[in-house]
């Protein structure tokens, strides 16, 4: 056995030179705290380590959205509760019976309904950072107009009052008879006659039926429809009715009915009957007419506010909001499409025939796309501010003998409207929407959490250095390189230059 | 016989001893010069007739294990070889990044898809679409970063190359004037060991360069072949020759013709004229040279390449539009009609056919090229290894283009295809149905580089090619293609740096509101969903079986593939030098000086020469006492 002189022993230098090497590294390890310095480091570990990096930094990004959206759904949230409060104060309130109007004509009613109105402008306006949240992609400007404008209408736009008001003269007449057209009767027929075919105006001849044998009922025939009501000369006895049902503007219907007396003095809704079929047909006539100018005043009226807020509140892109053609409005036999300049467009945001959620996406998974845009135009809160609207605009002189019929008619409406009819988008079904949206957000932030610790938790292990490991590999390098030094040193004494 | 013998005797042995403790004394003296062998003193008996004169010393010889020095000097190239490389690849390694670091091109990648994510959540808002347009800066910078450092680590091969060159020809000149002297002065006896030292230093010198087999001839002059065979170094005084060059770039890169090459080659030019190109003969592929070479023309271009192949798919998948064919009925042929506007060079026409029989269904690809002299183009000049690849010369107008095609097309589907010009720039293929009934056209379409930022659809062309006047890229074939050193170029669009609004307003009438998230949607789509076939002339896939997958998924490749190389160098170099050591340290201990042998000798010589004085004071003393007696 030879033993090398410590000059040739070239692989004790090496292996000594590459023992101080590693344990510079583990030193360098146990500072950074990672094994590795650049990827060629890491060894066979590295395509893995790349993908789960590249991985890391996708669920990062959803991560991202996720906390942004959220905030937007958490204000959302808070706007659209608020709204669904309103509209059911409004309807509950609006069952409350009662009319007292203040000085201003307007009863407390209509004007927290006006308050209420404020308010929900204001919720459809609703933005967070730079976004206006209910203006479907149209985010930079808000969706809805003020509701002074909306109501009084700015510069040369007219506002919804004016618009109801011209509505109202168109529908009720120059005479106030709803458009009809009572003629005194020539002979023993009274006819009712719409005044111009194909005019949306007034009162329309729905049907009209009778129980008593004197008369004969004819009609709704022709264009324009009339109805021809012929007393034949059997007599007519008293108590006998003949029923008109007359369709409305705003789409409902009202029920007039004239009852036969024998005796005199007769109330309003009965007519006299008389031997003589002229005669009794010229009672029927008048009598028809002073109801029809009281329903006129009525039913009518009321029915009309609420076809004007079909008019101004509903439009898309291909049919803007319609007015009343005219001046002379009372005589106006069309409606005709309103200008941008010419009428207050309540509502600027995105118009769209595509759903309205899809117009604000969310990615926030590999494949789920979370969709929570909303529309301020959408039905639920296009009914909502249509009802509160029509109530907030009416005023009720003094003295004016319909005006609690009125309200009646004008409070039915509003309460039936604020119900959200079976099939209509209600604001709930729109709120539960929005929840939905935000749920599947929430758990998918939720899945990302935990896949991002469990990612990371894998990527420290390749690339973490575990302190108790480095420390124990340092004082067992130290022990070797101790003792690789001690040999060389002995080496280094066998020499014969020693011993001579 | 006789007291004077005795004495001549004795001095001869004097005189040996002394010289011997001469070549103890040189050895102890060099025992630590790097390349001195052992010289071992020879001596020899005297002898006349039968009888011994004495002694004298024989030659002085070296103790060297021609095997070992042999195997020495092969593991010794193949270790410069392996330290070259490790070098040059742990730069690159650490080019790449430390693991999610944020100069790491994978974290810089990762960061501008997550800012795309970020624009489809909030694309009205300006910091998002900010956030956007720097982070795509910040790899466009990454990305003219890497390739600036690769190739600056390619013109330091060239210049290290010349640098050898230098050292080899001072190497080769020095031994050939230590062969003319070991000629001359080997008159009969063997050669001068010391001298023979010098040509062995000389030899490994010029090993670490290039892989050598030196043979040696009986008066020690030796001649030098390369590992392959071929001669280096055969008596005749020869130079090596390189011709340097300057700014090397992506395009520069090696051809065997000296006027097309973009770098320097090494030539042999022998004393009588005789010049053979080293690089092209492939005897360069060993030792240091062996490893500049194969960096500067491989391992660096390979890395450019894909770096290359990595803009080409993030240009290419943000900016390209897809054009459908529309189907038209002309007689009883159908076909497709392409309206050609919008293709650029290096846009692409795909046709999909079934020739009956037998029934298969293929595809062609059609290339727009505008300069004639690329034609004809290879079939891997698309990454779709199944495609039959077809170039269209558009540089001679739209009548011309259908000419060639139908041409062209002919070669390849025999008469089933027409094509022709029916208005403006529109393409019609017609197939043969009810004519020939052999081809039955399945679908055209056409993939375009939009150059427009608006109201062109949803793509949008966010990088282009060039530093002061931009170009569009789209992957054009003219000049020497457009891919190569395109990471080199590649910069942000500026129309949309200055209006960054760009990246959600896809229209201008009705204007995009800056709510809509189609644009960024879209886009997002294309970096991270869409497939991609990446060219396997990267490196990355085969010829055969191409790299399929989104950009993300190429990078990811990218990184790992340079880096692992670097990794893999590393581990080569620590075999290499294991090797390299022990032999090294075998040889030491055969050929080196052992000073304990060397003071055991001078021990052993001290006593021989107080010997040989004593037997001469011994023969003074006797005949001391003759004189005396007479």
């Amino acid at each position: 056995m030879t033993i090398a002189p410590l000059s040739t022993t070239l692989s004790l230098n090496r292996s000594i030179a590459e023992s101080r090497d590693l344990l510079a590294r583990f030193q360098e390890q146990l500072a950074t705290g990672k094994k590795v310095k650049t990827y060629g480091d890491l060894g066979v570990a590295r395509s893995h380590v790349l993908s789960l990096r590249s991985e890391l930094g996708q669920i990062a990004g959803y991560q991202k959205t996720i906390s942004q959206v959220d905030i937007r759904l958490d204000v959302m949230l808070l706007s659209l509760e608020r709204f669904r409060e309103i509209a059911s104060e409004a309807k509950s309130d609006a069952l409350e019976v009662g009319f007292d109007p203040g000085g201003d004509g307007q009863t407390v009613y209509q004007r927290e309904a006006a308050g209420w109105f404020d308010e929900a402008t204001a919720l459809l306006n609703t933005n967070i950072g730079d976004r206006y949240l209910f203006g479907g992609r149209e985010t930079e400007q808000n969706p809805v107009l003020s509701s002074k404008e909306i109501l009084d209408g700015a510069d040369t736009r007219a506002g919804f009052k004016q618009v109801a008001s011209e509505r109202r003269q168109a529908d009720l007449g120059t005479d106030g008879r709803g458009r009809l057209v009572l003629a005194a009767p020539a002979g023993t027929t009274a006819v009712i006659a719409e005044d111009t075919a194909g005019s949306p105006f007034g009162f329309k001849l729905n049907a009209a039926a009778t129980n008593a044998a004197g008369i004969d009922i004819t009609g709704p025939a022709g264009v324009p429809a009339t109805i021809d009501v012929d007393f034949n000369g059997i007599a007519v006895n008293d108590g006998e009715t003949v029923r008109f049902t007359f369709d409305l503007p705003d789409g409902t219907q009202k029920d007039l009915t004239l009852t036969a007396r024998a005796t005199g003095p007769v109330n309003p809704g009965e007519f006299l009957i008389d031997a003589d079929p002229n005669i009794m047909a010229a009672n029927f006539q008048t009598a028809l007419t002073a109801e029809i100018e009281t329903v006129a005043q009525r039913s009518l009226s009321a029915a009309s506010l609420f076809a004007a807020t079909n008019d101004f509140f509903d439009f898309d892109a291909g049919n803007p909001p319609q007015r009343v053609a005219g001046p002379p409005f009372d005589s106006a036999t069309a409606l005709t499409n309103a200008t941008a300049t010419d009428t207050i467009f309540w509502y600027q945001g995105e118009v769209s025939s595509t759903p309205a959620r899809d117009s604000a996406l969310a990615k926030v998974d590999d494949s789920i796309i979370a969709s929570y845009g909303a529309r301020a135009n959408e039905d639920s809160f296009r009914t909502v501010m249509k009802n509160l609207a029509a109530v907030a605009v009416e005023i009720f002189s003094v003295g004016d003998a319909n005006a609690s019929a009125r309200y009646s008619e004008l409070k039915l409406r509003a309460s039936s409207g604020l119900s959200f009819a079976a099939g209509a988008q209600s604001v709930d079904d729109l709120v539960a929407e929005i929840v939905i949206a935000k749920k599947t957000i929430d758990q998918a932030g939720a899945r990302h959490k935990e896949s991002q610790q469990l990612l990371q938790g894998f990527i420290d292990d390749e690339e973490n250095a575990d302190i108790y490991e480095v420390s124990t590999a340092i004082l067992s390098l130290q022990g070797r390189i101790e003792a690789s030094l001690q040999v060389s040193a002995s080496l280094s004494r066998l020499s014969l230059v020693n011993f001579l | 016989m006789g007291l004077t013998s005795a004495l001549n005797i004795a001095e001869t042995g004097l005189r040996v001893t002394q010289s011997s403790l001469d070549t103890v004394a040189r050895n102890i003296a060099n025992a630590d010069t790097p390349g001195y062998t052992k010289k071992i003193f020879g001596q020899e008996n005297i002898v006349a007739g039968s009888v011994s004169f004495g002694a004298r010393t024989t030659d002085i010889t070296r103790a060297v294990d021609e095997f070992l020095q042999t195997r020495l000097r092969i593991e010794s190239a193949a270790l410069s070889n392996a330290e070259i490389r490790k070098d040059f690849l742990a730069r690159l390694d650490q080019l790449f990044g430390a693991p999610g670091g944020a100069t790491a091109l994978d974290t810089i990648y990762s960061e501008f898809t997550q800012s795309f994510q970020e624009l489809t959540a909030l694309p009205e808002q300006f910091s998002a679409r900010q956030t956007v347009i720097s982070s795509a800066e910040t790899l466009a910078q990454q990305l003219r970063q890497l390739s600036t450092e690769i190739q600056a680590m390619r013109q330091q091969a060239e210049d290290s190359l010349a640098q050898a060159v230098t050292d080899i020809n001072e190497a080769l000149d020095q031994l050939a004037s230590v062969n003319q002297a070991l000629a001359s002065q080997s008159s009969g006896g063997a050669p001068p060991a010391d001298l023979l030292d010098e040509r062995d230093k000389l030899v490994d010198q010029i090993a670490q360069f290039i892989e050598i087999r030196a043979v040696e001839s009986g008066d020690g002059s030796v001649s030098l072949y390369t590992g392959s065979g071929n001669a280096l170094f055969e008596g005749l005084p020869v130079q090596l020759v390189f011709d340097h060059r300057g700014g090397i770039s992506a395009q520069s890169l090696y051809d065997p013709d000296e006027t097309i090459s973009g770098v320097g080659t090494v030539k042999l030019m022998s004393g009588n004229g005789f010049e053979i190109d080293l690089i092209q003969s492939g005897i360069l592929n060993s030792g240091r040279m062996g490893a500049l070479i194969d960096l500067r023309d491989n391992i660096l271009v390979d890395a450019q390449a894909q770096l290359d192949e990595m803009a080409h798919g993030l240009s290419m998948a943000l900016s390209s539009k897809a054009i459908a064919g529309t189907p038209v009925t002309s007689g009883t042929q159908l076909g497709f009609d392409i309206d050609t506007t919008d293709l650029l060079s290096g846009n692409t026409i795909s046709l999909s056919y079934t020739t009956t029989p037998p029934g298969s269904t293929q595809n062609v690809t059609i290339v727009r090229v505008d300069d004639p002299s690329t034609l004809p183009l290879p079939n891997d000049a698309t990454a779709d290894p199944n495609d039959i690849v077809i170039g269209a010369d558009f540089s001679a107008g739209i009548a011309a283009v259908a000419a060639g095609l139908d041409t062209a097309l002919d070669g390849v589907l025999g008469a089933g295809v027409t094509v022709s010009v029916p208005a403006g720039n529109t393409l019609r293929f017609l197939d043969d149905t009810g004519v020939g009934d052999t081809t039955v056209i399945n679908a055209t379409s056409a993939t375009a580089t939009a150059t427009a930022v608006q109201d062109d659809g949803t793509q949008l062309p966010l990088f282009l090619d060039g530093g002061n006047s931009p170009t569009v890229y789209s992957a054009s074939l003219d000049a020497g293609g457009q891919k190569t050193g395109f990471a080199a170029r590649i910069v942000v669009n500026q129309q949309i740096v200055q209006d960054n609004e760009l990246l959600v307003r896809y229209a201008t009438s009705p204007q995009t509101p800056l709510g809509d998230t189609a644009r960024p949607f879209d886009l997002l789509d294309r970096l991270t969903e869409q497939a991609f076939t990446f060219s396997a002339s990267s490196g990355i896939g085969t010829i055969t079986n191409p790299f399929t997958g989104d950009i993300g998924s190429f990078v990811e490749r990218l990184v790992s593939f340079q880096t692992g190389r670097a990794d893999d160098a590393k581990r080569e170099f620590a075999g290499h030098d294991v090797v390299v050591t022990a032999l090294r340290e075998r040889f030491n201990d055969k050929t080196g000086v052992d000073i304990n042998a060397e003071l055991s000798a001078l021990i052993e010589l001290q006593n021989t020469f107080a010997a040989n004085a004593r037997v001469i004071q011994v023969v003074d003393e006797m005949m001391d006492v003759l004189f005396s007696v007479l």
